[in-house]
């Protein structure tokens, strides 16, 4: 997914994408909330998480390249967006599930597909011993499944 | 294809499997008829090197003011060209090789009226190599280094900072930078760290896999052992623990997938990724805090003063990089959009601070480089994308010089006592 997708999917997940339409540009704020549209993005402001994905070059006619680099694996594990949004997920989702059908909805939610059976026991048996469903979601966040469209 | 979800193979996962399998089967017995010699793997020579550091000066400096002096430009200081002894090499043939991006600049234009040189010059060391007292310390090891006076590029505008990390024109299609093809020919020494690293400003391309694909790219840096790299410590209240719990889930979960799709080269780029992220969040740190530097060493680099402090810590990282086997390490000196080297007016002033700013370092570099016995397996470089007119712009600067300048390199001492055939008197080659 193109860097603006993925801020966008990542605050959908959590239902706290600002939906707006219209108005002027917003400064890159890590707390910015509205669609990545919006946002501003220059040579000198640039939001710091979109820049690590595949953004629009505004150097190069606004072509974007396709990567694959440590630094994005580091943006999604360790940034306040996908943390904050790790935490606001599993509410969403049903805080009064079981831990079996949590997981398997967890998965259909962030990567739009059903587990494998292998999938979803390795899920419940994480929760079992972490019982944190944040940390679930954040390490599904994490998925090379959620960053790339089959 | 995920088989519980769908039951026929996909036509893609068929065309991809047999493809494969059959390329498979044909390679296989190719690479194992007994007819044909078998490939060793050993090169005619042994490589010595196993990494380089790159310094390069964004902007151009001013080849006459550094390693190439020209006393004739003092003699002839104030005359026009086709008025000095030199008039042919205002020959139109000279300059068929440029291709020019933006005609209307108001740079990268011939001057004629001789410039004198704004720095005095001396030899320096065994060799009597001449350099700038401008770079008084670089000078004190010139027998460690090989000047290049006979450099020359085509492109007469700042793009010849893409020119000469790539090899291609601005108007050529975009092509892998020299440190991306050093990543991707001779792999890692250290699973822990990046290979490729770049340091200070960048140039206008952001990019440097192209064709090789994104995971070629240089993994940028700060000297800051806070936070050397975007987002390399949780924002947020999740411990290493949980951290690490997350992380593994992932791993397992990605391995899983990689089950179900076993030739998918995102996939596999992903998982590597994400375990040299892992890492990186500890190695890097590590090697950018300089606590364990003796204070000899710091001032040698010269972190004990303001000027030279920025580029001496990026050098001083350098070489903890090199000790740890990363295999290419890219400097970038000067900001600002064509590069602060760029002195169309006020030359003096601004070479003399600039040079201040990278002389001590880099000659620190140098001695701590070769009293730890690295020089023989370390390339340095040092760079810039072409040279300055030897006439003047404006009163007192000047212009871009594609046709002569100068780079040096330091390696393996017996490989650097050679300089490569001057420039003539007025910087053509």
């Amino acid at each position: 997914m193109e860097s603006q997708a993925v801020r966008d999917a990542i605050l959908h997940l959590a239902c706290r994408l600002d939906l707006t339409q219209g108005g002027s540009s917003i400064d890159p704020r890590p707390d910015a909330r509205r669609r990545s549209l919006y946002v501003k993005h220059s040579r000198d402001e640039q939001s710091l998480f979109l820049a690590m994905f595949d953004d629009a070059d505004i150097l190069a006619c606004y072509r974007r390249n396709e990567s694959v680099v440590p630094q994005q694996a580091l943006a999604m594990a360790n940034s306040r967006l996908a943390l904050e949004m790790s935490e606001a997920t599993p509410s969403v989702i049903g805080e009064q599930l079981g831990d079996q059908e949590f997981s398997g909805k967890a998965f259909q939610r962030v990567l739009c597909r059903r587990p494998t059976s292998d999938e979803l026991a390795e899920c419940t048996e994480f929760l079992k011993q972490i019982p944190n469903r944040a940390r679930l979601i954040h390490a599904l966040l994490n998925h090379n499944d959620f960053l790339m469209i089959r | 294809m995920n088989p519980e979800i769908q039951h026929s193979i996909a036509r893609r996962q068929l065309l991809h499997g047999t493809g494969l399998g059959f390329g498979g089967l044909a390679l296989n017995s190719l690479l194992q008829a007994g007819t044909r010699p078998q490939l060793t793997g050993e090169p005619h020579f042994a490589p010595k090197a196993r990494s380089v550091i790159w310094l390069f000066m964004r902007g151009g400096v001013s080849h006459m003011e550094s390693f190439d002096p020209k006393p004739a430009l003092n003699r002839f200081a104030g005359k026009s060209i086709p008025d000095t002894p030199f008039a042919d090499v205002l020959a139109p043939e000279k300059f068929k090789e440029l291709r020019v991006v933006v005609v209307n600049d108001a740079n990268g234009k011939q001057r004629n009226t001789i410039y004198p040189l704004q720095v005095g010059y001396r030899p320096f060391g065994e060799s009597g190599a001449v350099v700038s007292k401008w770079f008084p310390h670089i000078g004190s090891c010139v027998d460690d280094i090989a000047i290049v006076r006979s450099m020359w590029t085509t492109d007469n505008n700042h793009g010849a900072q893409i020119q000469f990390h790539s090899g291609r024109h601005m108007l050529d299609p975009r092509a892998p930078t020299i440190g991306a093809w050093i990543n991707y020919g001779l792999g890692t020494l250290n699973e822990n760290l990046p290979q490729f690293i770049s340091m200070g400003p960048r140039y206008f391309d952001k990019r440097d896999g192209h064709y090789l694909g994104p995971a070629y790219d240089a993994v940028t840096l700060k000297i800051d052992p806070n936070q050397p790299l975007n987002f390399a410590k949780p924002q947020g209240n999740m411990s290493a623990e949980d951290q690490w719990q997350s992380f593994q889930l992932t791993g397992r979960l990605n391995h899983l997938a990689a089950e179900l799709y076993p030739h998918d080269p995102v996939l596999e780029a992903r998982i590597k990724s994400y375990e040299l992220a892992y890492r990186m969040q500890t190695t890097v740190p590590e090697v950018v805090n300089f606590g364990q530097e003796s204070r000899e060493t710091r001032k040698l680099y010269g972190l004990d003063q303001k000027e030279t402090k920025p580029f001496g810590e990026q050098l001083l990282a350098a070489r903890r990089f090199v000790e740890r086997g990363v295999r290419f390490i890219q400097i970038m000196h000067g900001d600002g959009a064509a590069g602060a080297w760029d002195q169309h007016s006020r030359l003096r002033e601004n070479h003399a601070r600039l040079a201040m700013q990278v002389d001590q370092p880099t000659a620190g570099l140098l001695t701590d480089l070769k009293q730890r016995g690295l020089l023989d397996s370390t390339i340095v470089v040092f760079a810039t994308e072409f040279g300055r007119t030897p006439g003047s712009q404006r009163a007192d600067g000047r212009d871009h010089h594609p046709f002569g300048f100068s780079v040096w390199m330091a390696a393996d001492s017996a490989a650097v006592w050679f300089m490569v055939r001057p420039t003539n008197w007025d910087s053509t080659p």
